[in-house]
């Protein structure tokens, strides 16, 4: 039989058909599965195994597949752009790295470990520190320093100890140098070489190992970390797993179990509740976000507005929250023993807000004390506005003056601003109102701003979790996100200053 | 043919031997070289079951999904690229060995980079290519508006394996169907040529049929490097389990996770997808070329 070109055309098509739809996944039956991908710094292996193993037997309808290596590769890969869900490193810092190059875009802490010196159980070398490794003719292995994380932390701590010349060149000559912990683990348990720097929590996945401390005037702890990638395609799965990873009663006991060093972690909760305290003044600032972030991490934020002096009394009164997002700083340090390093976010300026026209001509401060003028100020003792406003009368002896004149006193600024309104355009039931900028500049077509010349600090607004919430570094992430800047040009259009987030 | 008409030789002078014995010996230790390395492995894997109790972690690799969804991309994806470097190949190999024409030798050493660059210089370099591809359609679609696309994904993606694979080991297909080609005498041709084919006839009638055994040979030969092929693949498609792991990323994965137990297992069935193929091959392979000698 000659060959025929249609012939030969049509069986290479065929062929390469017949092999394409084999190649294409069969759809699973019945629930639909989802898969997560995992890239792990190998040296975690054990945990990270049994923690999926656990995970998928909870949610069988999620399979979580994984891609170990150096954790120093798998960030030139996540750098890269490969697709993945998750990047779980052996040292916060590469994951650190991939956040500030965009290709992670949440970090979760997971735990400590630390190097160590590691040799068979049954050796009988005497290796008591590090200076041991410069015995001649032991076959020393190290990490490579570019490949996983313990490889780039025992260089530090050799060149701490003001040997790392001498290691390495002894490496060199008749020792090793490998691209993950575990091989490392694996050469000293083979014999191939006599005394590797380990870390802690993967030598005690090889019970044929022991462990000698490091010195710790020269070794430092390596923080593991998991970050939730950029390319993921299902953030709240990816989320969910790295929620799952990090709480104290669940992941973090398999990790604690090979005597890593784990972190506080949240309490599990297949969808978190969050509650959430937040002056009225920021409702519109911070909704957008509030939803975004429920919709990204799957929990739910229980939302509480009002002013933050009924906020503040009710959280005296043993109120519980898990975050507290206050109009004011002073509201925060009444209640600083509830909550954890507060941090600031906007601030905006008081100011005078009178109907449109400025009917009455009300310019400066000390008009308001003028006679048979209706002024609307916050209540004192129920929002930071009124109590702010109390402060700046009475700084300016103004206070009694200025509350003969106040025909109203409310707990949150909207509601002034919505009287001063009126129930028709141009019948307003006040002369003028002391709020926040940002209240007015709600009603532009109905209300001018007057600024206060004199001199006179903002409400600063800081962010707080509770010491007590089941879920701080839920809370602490709820942070992230309102400080990204997609949160902050939402606060900006409301009015707000953004502040650069410094602690107080 | 000289060697055939000269007389076989009246005496001898000593004994073959010492000759047949250096072949055997220096060929010999390189084939009880690989004979001993796959022996190794096997009674790694065993010593490992039945000494250290190590069932479980071949039996894990046995019953992993994502080790049999390697083997079949392996397999699947090693088939496709063997037909589309044939289809590149065989022109290629055709020309280089028929005709004359300038910029010959640049075209053989081009032929040569994919087979002399390091195998993760091509994964890089193929990661690149997308990358700057995709930096040029973005400033194209920004300037005219035209949305130029990739119908398919190539990076990190299954066709990103077979492309990786399809640009080294088309580099081995050429040179070998170029030899093939170079034993099928000229006059044959043009024996077809005189009694009125066309060139292209002549090729398809004369030319492949008498490459037979060398298409079979480049096949195998570009089967079975697309089968072993990894630096590329691992740069430039990943290593995601369920997508884009073949079987030589699994043993990477395996033996970087200190895995030595599964990292072997994996490796033997290698050996034995590799030798049922190659065997199967040139069985068929044979029979079909003593039939044709027969007929």
């Amino acid at each position: 039989m000659k060959p025929r070109f249609g012939v030969v055309a049509v069986a290479s098509i065929s062929v390469i058909a017949v092999a394409a739809m084999l190649l294409t996944r069969p759809a699973t039956s019945g629930d639909e599965q989802e898969t997560l991908i995992l890239l792990y710094g190998a040296g975690l292996r054990e945990p990270v195994r049994e923690i999926i193993d656990e995970y998928q037997r909870e949610f069988p309808n999620v399979r979580v597949d994984v891609i170990p290596s150096g954790t120093g590769q798998l960030m030139a890969k996540v750098l890269a752009g490969e697709k993945g869900d998750l990047f779980l490193g052996a040292d916060s810092s590469y994951v650190d790295k991939a956040y500030e190059k965009g290709a992670v875009a949440e970090r979760l802490a997971v735990a400590r470990q630390w190097p160590v010196l590691s040799v068979r159980k049954d050796s009988k070398l005497s290796i008591e520190n590090v200076q041991s490794l410069l015995q001649s003719g032991l076959k020393v292995g190290l990490g490579n320093p570019g490949g996983p994380a313990i490889g780039k932390a025992s260089q530090g701590i050799l060149e701490r100890a003001g040997i790392w010349k001498q290691v390495k060149a002894a490496v060199e000559n008749h020792g090793v140098f490998k691209p993950t912990v575990q091989e490392l683990a694996n050469d000293v348990k083979l014999g191939t070489i006599d005394v590797a720097i380990l870390l802690d929590g993967t030598v005690a996945q090889h019970p044929e190992l022991k462990s000698i401390p490091i010195d710790e005037k020269i070794n430092e702890p390596l923080h593991i970390s998991i970050g939730v990638m950029t390319t993921t395609e299902r953030p709240s799965r990816a989320l969910h797993f790295a929620r799952y990873l990090t709480a104290h009663d669940r992941g973090l006991k398999n990790f604690a179990k090979y005597q890593y060093d784990v972190i506080d972690g949240d309490a599990w909760a297949d969808v978190p509740e969050l509650s959430l305290l937040s002056g009225g003044i920021l409702r519109t600032a911070i909704s957008d976000t509030l939803d975004e972030f429920e919709r990204r991490e799957g929990v739910e934020i229980v939302r509480n507005f009002n002013g933050c002096g009924i906020l503040t009394s009710s959280l005296k009164a043993g109120g519980e929250a898990d975050a507290y997002f206050a109009c004011d700083v002073s509201f925060m340090t009444q209640v600083s023993d509830l909550f954890l390093d507060p941090v600031n976010v906007s601030q905006t300026r008081m100011v005078i807000a009178v109907p449109k026209g400025n009917p009455r001509g009300i310019e400066k401060l000390s008009d308001l004390a003028r006679e048979g003028l209706k002024i609307g100020v916050a209540n004192a003792k129920q929002s930071a506005l009124g109590a702010l406003t109390e402060q700046l009368l009475a700084r300016h002896e103004l206070l009694d003056a200025v509350m003969k004149n106040v025909r109203t006193q409310l707990p949150t600024a909207d509601v002034l601003v919505t009287q001063l309104q009126g129930p028709n355009s141009g019948t307003s039931l006040l002369d003028a109102v002391v709020v926040y900028e940002v209240n007015a500049l709600r009603a532009p077509r109905d209300v001018d701003i007057i600024y206060i010349a004199e001199a006179v600090a903002p409400a600063v607004q800081p962010f707080a979790v509770a010491r007590r919430s089941k879920h701080p570094h839920l809370g602490k992430r709820l942070l992230d996100a309102i400080r990204q800047a997609n949160s902050k040009k939402r606060f900006e259009d409301n009015g707000f200053v953004w502040m650069h987030g410094g602690q107080e | 043919m000289a060697s055939n008409d000269s007389p076989a030789p009246r005496h001898r002078v000593g004994s073959d031997r010492w000759f047949y014995g250096c072949l055997i010996l220096l060929g010999g230790s390189y084939i009880v070289l690989i004979l001993l390395t796959l022996l190794a492995d096997g009674v790694y894997v065993l010593m490992e079951i039945f000494l250290h109790g190590q069932w479980p972690a071949v039996r894990n690799v046995l019953v992993s999904e994502e080790i049999w969804y390697a083997t079949k991309l392996s397999i699947l994806s090693s088939t496709i690229t063997t037909v589309l470097a044939l289809w590149v190949a065989v022109p290629i190999g055709y020309l280089l060995s028929r005709f004359k024409f300038p910029g010959r030798a640049l075209l053989d050493a081009i032929l040569d980079i994919p087979i002399v660059l390091p195998p993760l210089v091509i994964g890089v370099s193929l990661l690149i290519l997308f990358k700057t591809g995709g930096v040029i359609s973005n400033a194209i679609a920004e300037k005219t508006g035209i949305e130029l696309s990739m119908p398919i994904d190539f990076p990190y993606a299954i066709p990103g394996v077979i492309l990786a694979q399809f640009l080294v080991a088309a580099a081995f297909a050429v040179r070998a169907l170029r030899l093939a080609f170079d034993e099928i005498p000229f006059r044959k041709e043009e024996v077809a040529l005189t009694l009125g084919c066309t060139r292209g006839q002549a090729f398809w009638r004369v030319v492949l049929p008498e490459a037979r055994g060398g298409l079979l040979a480049a096949a195998t030969l570009t089967w079975a490097r697309s089968l072993g092929e990894f630096g590329p693949i691992l740069v430039f498609a990943g290593a995601t389990p369920m997508r884009t792991e073949v079987l030589p990323t699994s043993v990477f994965l395996q033996f970087s996770v200190g895995d030595l137990v599964g990292a072997v297992t994996i490796s033997l069935g290698m050996v034995l997808i590799a030798v049922v193929v190659l065997v199967v091959v040139r069985v068929f392979g044979h029979r079909d070329l003593a039939g044709r000698a027969l007929r």
